[in-house]
C-alpha cells in the first residue's frame, strides 16, 4: 500500500471540507502547502516579498475556485499550477525582480571572505536562472526545487512529458554554461 | 561505444525503469564521457540547491493573512446543485428525447404503412365512399378532385417536412448552444484559474 495513500485521504478530506465552505479546513491546506507554494513562486521571481504576496493571492485564488477543483488530479498540482500563473504574471508586471543584489541572504557562513563568495554565488544562481524563459524557469524550479516528477510537472502545468523534459534539459544546458564558473570550483 | 546522453538526465531525476537504469549503470561503468556528464548534472543540482529561499514570514501570520483576505463564498443552495447537475446532463437527456422522437417516428411511420395498406385492401373491395363534404362534392362536380387530393398530399408533405427537418433543426440548435455556452463556462474558469483576469 502507497504509505501517501492516508495523507492523500485526508488530504481529499480537508479539500471536500473547504469546498463546502469550511475555512479551517482550508487554513489547514494553507499551512500544509504554504512553503512549498512560497518557496515555487520565490524561485520565479526570486524576490521574497513579491513572492509572499503572490502566493497569498494563489490561496486566496484558489479559494474562489475550489469548487472547480476535481478530486481525480493531484490537488498540490491544482494549487501550484495557480501558483505558478500567478508569479509569471506578477513577473511579467513587475520588472524591478530582477534586482537581485538587494535581496537578502540567510543562513550566514562564518567567515567574511567566504561570505562574500557565498554572496556572489549566489547572485550569479539568481541572475542565471531568471535569464531563462518563463515556460524553462518554471520546469526547473518544479523539479530542482520541488522535487516534482515528469508526471507531475506535467500535470502541473498542463504540457505533455517530452516538452517537460525538453525545457528541463534546455534550462539546465543554459546553466551549465552561465554557471560553469562556479561548478567547475570545488 | 553509443552513449547514453539521452538517458542521462532521466536517470539522473530517478525517471526511468529499473531495466533501463541498469542498463545506464553498465554503460557507466564502462564510459567516462557519460560519466563526466552525469556528474555535471548532480553538481549544477547541487549548487541550485546550495542556495536556501530568504526565511519566510511566521507560519500563523501568513496562515491568518490568507484567512482575513478570504472572500466569503457563497455555498450552493440544494436547488443551485440540482440546477446544476440538470444543466450537466442537459446533452444526455437531449440525446435520450432524439432518440425517442426517431423511434417514435419509425413506429408511427410503420404503423401508418400497415393501416394504409390494409386501407388499400379493404376499399379495393367496397364501391367508393359518397363525397364527405360539400367542397368534396363540388369538386366531384366540376371534375376538380385530382387537385382536392394534390392539396391533401401537400399538406401532409409539409407536416413531413416540418417532422423531419424542423424536429432536428430544433434538437441541433439546443446542443450547439449548450455546447457554446460549455466551452465559454470553460473558458472564463480557465482564465479565472490561470489569474488572468486579476
Amino acid at each position: 500500500m502507497d504509505p501517501n495513500a492516508h495523507l492523500m485521504s485526508d488530504e481529499q478530506a480537508l479539500v471536500a471540507r473547504a469546498q463546502a465552505g469550511d475555512r479551517s479546513a482550508f487554513s489547514e491546506l494553507v499551512r500544509q502547502h504554504r512553503s512549498g507554494v512560497v518557496n515555487v513562486v520565490y524561485r520565479i521571481c526570486w524576490d521574497m516579498a513579491l513572492a509572499e504576496d503572490a502566493a497569498q493571492e494563489a490561496f486566496i485564488q484558489a479559494w474562489t475556485h475550489l469548487g472547480d477543483y476535481r478530486p481525480r488530479s493531484v490537488f498540490r498540482n491544482w494549487l501550484y499550477r495557480i501558483a505558478t500563473n500567478r508569479a509569471l504574471n506578477m513577473v511579467r508586471r513587475e520588472k524591478q525582480v530582477s534586482n537581485v543584489d538587494a535581496l537578502p541572504l540567510v543562513d550566514p557562513v562564518p567567515g567574511p571572505e567566504q561570505s562574500v563568495a557565498r554572496s556572489e554565488r549566489d547572485s550569479a544562481i539568481r541572475r542565471a536562472v531568471l535569464a531563462l524563459p518563463p515556460a524553462s524557469r518554471t520546469v526547473l524550479v518544479l523539479r530542482e526545487y520541488e522535487g516534482l516528477s515528469y508526471r507531475d510537472i506535467a500535470e502541473t502545468l498542463e504540457i505533455p512529458i517530452g516538452t517537460v523534459m525538453s525545457r528541463l534539459n534546455y534550462a539546465r544546458q543554459s546553466l551549465r554554461q552561465s554557471l560553469a564558473e562556479y561548478l567547475e570550483a570545488p | 561505444m553509443a552513449h547514453v546522453t539521452e538517458w542521462l538526465q532521466a536517470y539522473h531525476d530517478g525517471e526511468i525503469d529499473a531495466r533501463r537504469a541498469t542498463a545506464v549503470e553498465a554503460h557507466l561503468a564502462r564510459c567516462e564521457a557519460c560519466r563526466v556528464e552525469l556528474a555535471a548534472l548532480t553538481a549544477l543540482s547541487d549548487l541550485l540547491r546550495a542556495d536556501s529561499a530568504p526565511d519566510l514570514m511566521p507560519e500563523e501570520r501568513f496562515v491568518a493573512q490568507v484567512g482575513l483576505q478570504l472572500p466569503r463564498r457563497h455555498a450552493a443552495s440544494r436547488w443551485e446543485r440540482a440546477l446544476s447537475t440538470g444543466w450537466r446532463l442537459a446533452p444526455v437527456l437531449l440525446v435520450a428525447g432524439w432518440m425517442f422522437f426517431q423511434a417514435a417516428v419509425v413506429i408511427t411511420t410503420l404503423i401508418l404503412a400497415s393501416m394504409s395498406f390494409g386501407d388499400g385492401v379493404l376499399t379495393s373491395l367496397l364501391p367508393p365512399a359518397p363525397a364527405s363534404s360539400w367542397l368534396e362534392q363540388l369538386a366531384n362536380t366540376v371534375g376538380l378532385a385530382p387537385a382536392i387530393d394534390l392539396l391533401s398530399v401537400l399538406g401532409l408533405a409539409r407536416k413531413v417536412t416540418l417532422l423531419t427537418i424542423g424536429v432536428p433543426l430544433v434538437f441541433g440548435l439546443l446542443v450547439w448552444s449548450w455546447l457554446a455556452s460549455w466551452w465559454a463556462y470553460i473558458r472564463h474558469q480557465q482564465l479565472a484559474a490561470n489569474g488572468e483576469r486579476s
